[in-house]
This record gives C-alpha cells, sequence and structure tokens, in this order.
C-alpha cells in the first residue's frame, strides 16, 4: 500500500509539497543559530558533569524567593566546580583550589574572565547571557569545561 | 514529605543527565518504560525490529557520513545536519505551544548538546530519534521554568508534563526524516526538473498552459517530464530507502485506501 503511494506521482507531488510547507515554516535564523554552534565542537578540555543543582532539588514544593541563590556542582576528575548563582554575579570554587582563571562562555558572544584566588574562589560579574559553560583554564596546563547551564 | 520527593527527584535528573550520554550507544537495550531513555530506544526498537522492513533507513548512509563528516571538524556537514533536522526540533516546540524565544532556547540547548556529543555518537542512525527525545525535554525543562516563574508554590515537574505516547512520537521523528529526504532530493534534482516541481506545487496552482509558457514545453509533454523527474527523486538514496522501508507518504492512508495509480 506504501509503496504504491510512493509510485502514486500525484501523491509524490503532494508529498514534496508538504515537506517543503513544513521546511519553509522554520525560520532561517533559527536554523543558523543552530549551524553556529559548531564552533564549540572539539574544544580540548576534559568535560565536567553537573552533579548537583539546586534549581532541580527544589523545584518541587519552595517558593521561588526561597530558591535563590542557585547552587551548582560539576565534577570532573580531578575537582569539582561549585557556583553560587547571586542575583548579579556568580560566585565559583575550584575544588582543590589551584591557580588559573575561568572563563564564563555564553553561546553566543564575549567571554567574562575571573582570576582565581589562592582558596579556589572566583567572581563571574555581570552574570553571563544564557546558556553559558564555564572553562577553567589551571596554570598548571589542565583544562575543565562544564557542561551548559541555562539561569 | 513534598521535600523527600524533590530530593528523590533531583537524583533522579541527576541520573538521567549522567546517562544521556549513553543514550546513543545503547538505545534499543533499555528497559524502563518510564524513561525516556526509553521512549528514544523503543522508537529505535521499532525501526529495526517489529517493522523490520524499518532497517533501510535505520541504515541510512546519508545521516552516518554526515555524524562521521562533522565530527572530523567538517562544518559544511554540521551545516546539513541542521538543515535536515531543525524543522523537526521546531514542529516539537510548536506542539508545546513555546513562543520564539523558548523556541530558540530549546534548539540552542539540543544542538549545543549535540555538539558535545558528536565524538561518543556509536549509532548515528539513531540520531533523529536523540533529537526528538532531547528536544522533548528540553521543552519541558522551558515550560517547568516558566511555571517556577510565574506561580509561587507547587511547581510542576518536568515528568508530569504529558509528553506524546511513543507511536505519536514515533511518527513525528519519521515525518520529519521523510520531509528531510524529499527537500533533499529535490535539490538534488537537475534545475529544469527543480522547476517545474516548483512550478506544480506553486500556490495558487498554476494552469498548464502557463507552465508549458514558462519552460517552454508542450503541455502535452508536461506530464511525462514530471514522471522522469519523479523517478528521478525516487532513485535518491534517501529516498529509496524510505520506499524500500515502505514508510508512508503524508495523506497516506492508514486505513487501507490505496492511491490511485
Amino acid at each position: 500500500m506504501a509503496s504504491q503511494q510512493w509510485d502514486d506521482d500525484d501523491h509524490l507531488v503532494a508529498a514534496i509539497d508538504e515537506a517543503f510547507r513544513a521546511g519553509r515554516e522554520v525560520p532561517r535564523d533559527f536554523i543558523e543559530a543552530g549551524q553556529a554552534t559548531f564552533t564549540w565542537h572539539n574544544i580540548d578540555a576534559e568535560l565536567a558533569a553537573l552533579t548537583f543543582d539546586s534549581a532541580t532539588e527544589a523545584a518541587m514544593a519552595v517558593r521561588a524567593e526561597e530558591v535563590s541563590p542557585r547552587f551548582l556542582s560539576f565534577t570532573a576528575n580531578q575537582l569539582t566546580i561549585e557556583l553560587e548563582v547571586g542575583p548579579d554575579e556568580i560566585v565559583g570554587q575550584i575544588v582543590p583550589p589551584q591557580p588559573g582563571h575561568a572563563d564564563a562562555c555564553p553561546a553566543r558572544g564575549a567571554a567574562i574572565t575571573a582570576a582565581i584566588d589562592e582558596i579556589g574562589c572566583f567572581i563571574i560579574r555581570p552574570l553571563p547571557a544564557s546558556p553559558f559553560r564555564l572553562h577553567f583554564h589551571a596554570d598548571s596546563g589542565v583544562s575543565v569545561l562544564t557542561t551548559w547551564i541555562t539561569l | 514529605m513534598p521535600r523527600r520527593a524533590a530530593v528523590l527527584r533531583g537524583r533522579g535528573l541527576i541520573a538521567w543527565r549522567a546517562m544521556e550520554g549513553e543514550l546513543m550507544e545503547t538505545a534499543p537495550g533499555l528497559s524502563s518504560p518510564r524513561t525516556m531513555q526509553a521512549m528514544a530506544g523503543s522508537a529505535v526498537r521499532l525501526r529495526s525490529g517489529r517493522r523490520g522492513g524499518m532497517t533501510a533507513m535505520h541504515d541510512d548512509p546519508s545521516v552516518a557520513a554526515l555524524v562521521a563528516r562533522a565530527r572530523d571538524g567538517d562544518k559544511q556537514a554540521w551545516d546539513a545536519i541542521v538543515e535536515r533536522y531543525a524543522p523537526l526540533i521546531w514542529s516539537i516546540c510548536r506542539r508545546y505551544r513555546l513562543d520564539r524565544a523558548d523556541t530558540d532556547d530549546v534548539g540552542q540547548s539540543v544542538w549545543l548538546r549535540l555538539v558535545d556529543q558528536l565524538g561518543v555518537i556509536r549509532d548515528p542512525a539513531a540520531l533523529p530519534g536523540w533529537i526528538a527525545t532531547t528536544t522533548r525535554r528540553e521543552c519541558g525543562r522551558v515550560i517547568s521554568a516558566a511555571r517556577r516563574r510565574e506561580v509561587l508554590g507547587y511547581a510542576q515537574d518536568v515528568a508530569e508534563i504529558p509528553d506524546a505516547d511513543p507511536e505519536a512520537a514515533e511518527a513525528e521523528v519519521l515525518m520529519a526524516e521523510r520531509n528531510a529526504a524529499l527537500r533533499e532530493a529535490f535539490h538534488q534534482l537537475p534545475a529544469r526538473c527543480q522547476e517545474l516541481i516548483s512550478l506544480l506545487i506553486a500556490d495558487p496552482p498554476r494552469p498548464y498552459a502557463e507552465i508549458s509558457d514558462k519552460l517552454g514545453i508542450p503541455v502535452g509533454s508536461i506530464g511525462p517530464t514530471r514522471a522522469r523527474c519523479l523517478n528521478r527523486l525516487r532513485r535518491y538514496p534517501a529516498v529509496a530507502a524510505l520506499i524500500s522501508a515502505g514508510a508512508e507518504t503524508p495523506g497516506g492512508d492508514v486505513n487501507g485506501q490505496p492511491a490511485v495509480g
């Protein structure tokens, strides 16, 4: 039955029409934004996975005012990255502490760089555009990248 | 009690995040019916198993080739992947009634995630199912985030948002694949075939006399020329795979009314 439909010229022309109709609905800039994400391919860094997010822990029953600030934890092989998201800045800590710098890299636009102090703390200010990821560069050469963070 | 539930739920989300990298490698083996991974898994099983004929599409060489090239850094291949599956993301966001800003947010999240995963994809043919599943999950995230902002009190959990049943979800993916294959096949046709078919599907419809005039071919040749062009289109690999897999064309009547032909 289905192969008969493919064999039928009128049916196939209608199918092509339908395919283009579906394609036309999609704005060009929506496609281009997706294509632009390729700049993130093959970044030479270890990925740190999200292991705690207070927003998902608290989503169930807590009033919105009480949810702020938000805490996030990312874990890589040798270290964890803790983030506390405030209303206009992010306070972060690398555990165990090590010298280096951290970049908050939004999907589009320039990164915000912060120095890391002797106890592993850093401050990202202002808040980066969402989504972004945090890229930690240790002076030792270690490079760790978090998964995408949506504020 | 709600707090405890929230913590348990939170753990579930974290577990799901941790497993997400495995989705593409192990999709067919998953068994828990309540997880989204399982949904993607069942979609893959449907194609390669129950509907035996679907294996042809499962092995569609062009998706695999595009993924392999993109993994090696080929931007054009990545662009083609996005071109092909952006309509799938778009249509799912429409079904969830997201506005444009949220749709952009979901689209970006899905593509960023895929870019990260390119290196670990074991089964590129399962990619459309993965994109659909990830898109639905991101839609759920966006919706529950909006509810958290609007309503002070109990926010709806992502898991409570009704999802399409597995068959509807499967149909959504198949339709997107079919549309993508047809668009690509069309663009591979000779220019004259593209012109003719464009005129044939123009809205409002063009009379044959006008088409004959525009293309400089007799009215009597339009039918046979169209037939030759469509035959070429049927031989395009992605379309040929769909045909041999027995996929439905749009308007295909599942109740068994055969097309006249």
